[in-house]
């Protein structure tokens, strides 16, 4: 298990279905009309099974053990809604990563268990000193 | 989603193209742009989607196959040669070496920042590699693909076999699951440009987080596994990567001891570099010496100051963030004034793949497999270890102007020399075999297990790991321990034979099983026929400890009527190689 999903900030976009390197992400959607029906579908079948003006979905992760944690998803997120932590196995402490992509920067944020926050800027355009 | 039949859509989609290449990363970009460019129709079939598949899916920390000021490319030849104690192919080095820098430039003018001294040269790292911002480069390769003409991807698409009668490929059969699909490609040229083989050993991290491992857990082998299906030769399995790498998160470390000029301890706090020698492989071993004589846990560390601590961070972001995230969740949120940052190191598990080792498709120096109409390049190509991002691009363009060529002597449109039947017959049987796995779950009685790919898989590994020199043998193992591995890798693989999926999704990981097993069969046949220790940081042979003159050469195989055949080839010295068709 290494990303998490706020479900107060997925609008069910679907970005991230389709970005995950290894598969791992399908939208949960229930109709409007039906309510209480859900589904997983990808993001491909959902399109050709319902119309957008339908779609109230979530992002679900299918097999949170098969994460790679490459953060591709955080990165495709445009609503902060995916972050990534380290299981207490791998020195997890309670921590969490989200990151907000734009075309010249990712702004990368640490939110502690405490409720404070670390914020790392990285410019796409320059090369790491290292 | 349950399968129902009557949903898939059918007949199977059938493409034409020119060229088919398999895999959209940094080699399968670049064949599939020159051929492309060469005016040829070419299809990229890529099982993620190109923008963040496979290796470089989270970045990359630098360029590090490059030639230095003051280098010639067979300078490159020459450390990658020994660095392999001997056993790479001077040809494929050589034509890699020529090609780097040209392919870094490539980078730049795509958009990637390289980092410039003041004289508005590349800021090298050391001779071999150049400082980048990698985050995104595999976006970046992605829109050179978008904007290229003549150029087409099926993202979600993955290849299952080359459609070839033993001696020419017509091309392949693939399968969505998200589209629920089947497709026939149809091309003259086909190029291999997959990952290498992940998922063969039980890695470091276990529990919820298994995949956490150093290369892409999301390459299967699937190249490899259709090469040696169809009867293709392989080289060097045997030369199993095993990374040094950060404790837990399995970072890279490079970025650490090149760039900030971190130095390996041991718990005595004592460096330890260069005990063991200097090659890759001597590297890992110091590491495992260090800790089976009880002097661990080792570090990496640096005396840096707090401010390029700080840099150091972001350079982790752009490659492997989680790195980042557990150096601050051990600091906390406030920046520390004090200096200096470690982490600690570990082995991962063996890796069958042709980027950093040997492993993979025996090939000529054009890049063209032992079959006709077929080339591999990048990680699935073997006998040119360390040639990293650049020296894949380098085999991708290479490849492509081999495969430009044959298609030129060959003439258009496609396919028009062969039997237009044989394709459709090879592609029938492939799809019969595809589909003869996909039916309703069995009927089972209650109260008995179901077999699942997923376990099968845990296997697989728990077998490697314990017979094929895993993590906890110590990267060890004997000839009865291979018997013991062989024996089980067959019998999983006639249980996978049996596994019964409901939906193409199920399919998939039925097949990435699959794969996993071929490759994992010809791997401990190479294992078995190279008696001798030759890299022991990758892999020690209990029964051969040492290194053996006699096996100054290749260790190749290839599939015949469902036999492996293993056989010796002997090292090239000339700067072409060409198959004896």
């Amino acid at each position: 298990m290494s990303i998490i999903v706020n479900p107060d900030l997925c609008t069910g976009c679907g970005q991230c279905v389709q970005i995950c390197p290894g598969g791992l992400l399908s939208l949960t959607f229930s109709s409007e009309r039906s309510g209480s029906r859900t589904e997983n579908l990808s993001n491909a079948q959902l399109t050709q099974t319902v119309g957008p003006a339908e779609i109230k979905g979530q992002v679900r992760i299918n097999n949170p053990d098969c994460c790679w944690a490459c953060a591709a998803c955080l990165k495709e997120c445009r609503f902060g809604a995916l972050s990534l932590f380290l299981p207490p196995a791998l020195g997890g402490r309670g921590a969490s990563l989200t990151a907000s992509a734009s075309k010249d920067s990712v702004v990368w944020q640490v939110l502690f268990p405490d409720g404070r926050q670390r914020t790392i800027a990285v410019n796409r355009q320059i090369a790491d000193r290292y | 989603m349950k399968f129902e039949p009557a949903k898939l859509k059918t007949p199977p989609t059938i493409i034409k193209a020119e060229a088919i290449v398999v895999g959209g990363g940094a080699a399968g970009c670049l064949a599939a742009i020159k051929l492309a460019q060469s005016g040829y129709q070419v299809i990229v079939v890529e099982k993620a989607d190109i923008r963040r598949s496979g290796c470089l899916a989270a970045g990359v920390n630098a360029l590090n196959a490059y030639i230095g000021r003051g280098k010639v490319p067979q300078d490159y030849v020459d450390y990658a040669l020994a660095d392999a104690h001997g056993i790479a192919r001077r040809d494929l080095l050589l034509s890699i070496a020529e090609r780097l820098n040209e392919q870094a430039a490539w980078l730049e003018s795509a958009g990637l920042p390289i980092l410039k001294d003041q004289d508005g040269r590349y800021a090298e790292r050391s001779w071999r590699n150049v400082k980048i911002n990698g985050e995104n480069i595999k976006p970046l390769m992605a829109a050179a693909v978008a904007k290229t003409q003549g150029l087409n991807v099926l993202n979600r698409c993955r290849a299952t076999h080359l459609l070839s009668d033993g001696v020419t490929v017509y091309g392949v059969a693939a399968f969505s699951p998200e589209n629920n699909l089947f497709y026939h490609l149809q091309a003259p040229a086909t190029i291999i440009a997959t990952g290498g083989a992940a998922g063969l050993y039980r890695p470091n991290n276990h529990g919820s987080a298994p995949n956490r491992i150093w290369y892409c857990p999301f390459n299967t082998g699937a190249g490899l596994a259709m090469g040696i299906r169809a009867g293709a030769e392989m080289t060097t399995l045997e030369m199993r990567l095993v990374a040094l790498r950060c404790r837990d998160t399995l970072a890279p470390t490079g970025t650490l001891a090149l760039g900030a000029g971190a130095r390996q301890v041991n718990a005595l706090g004592r460096p330890f570099e260069g005990d063991y020698g200097r090659t890759t492989s001597q590297r890992v071993l110091a590491w495992r010496r260090e800790t089976e004589a009880g002097r661990g846990p080792c570090r990496l560390a640096a005396e840096i100051s707090a401010d390029r601590r700080e840099e150091l961070y972001r350079a982790y972001l752009n490659m492997c963030p989680s790195q980042t995230l557990k150096w601050l969740e051990q600091a906390g949120p406030e920046p520390r004034p004090e200096s200096g940052i470690f982490a600690e190191v570990e082995g991962s598990e063996p890796y069958v793949q042709g980027g950093h080792v040997g492993g993979g498709f025996w090939i000529d120096t054009n890049r063209q497999t032992t079959l006709t109409g077929l080339w591999a390049v990048g990680d699935a190509a073997g006998g040119a270890p360390q040639k990293y991002v650049t020296g894949s691009m380098a085999e991708g363009v290479i490849a492509a102007e081999d495969a430009a060529q044959y298609l030129q002597d060959f003439g258009r449109p496609a396919v028009s020399q062969t039997d237009q039947g044989r394709p459709q017959q090879l592609f029938q049987e492939a799809l019969t075999d595809l589909t003869a796995q996909l039916k309703p779950d069995q009927a089972l009685a209650p109260g008995r297990p179901r077999l699942q790919a997923r376990d099968l898989g845990l296997a697989l590994e728990k077998t490697m790991d314990l017979y094929a020199g895993g993590i906890s043998a110590g990267y060890r193992y004997s000839s009865s321990e291979l018997v013991m591995a062989a024996t089980m890798v067959a019998e999983l693989a006639n249980l996978a034979d049996k596994l019964s999926a409901s939906s193409l999704f199920e399919l998939s990981e039925i097949w990435e099983l699959k794969e996993r097993l071929t490759v994992a069969r010809s791997l401990i046949a190479h294992l078995e026929s190279r008696k001798e220790t030759r890299w022991p940081g990758f892999g020690e042979y209990s029964d051969y400890p040492q290194i053996d003159p006699e096996f100054e050469c290749f260790v190749n195989s290839r599939l015949e009527d469902n036999e492996l055949k293993v056989f010796r080839r002997p090292m090239t010295r000339n700067n072409t190689y060409e198959h004896h068709r």
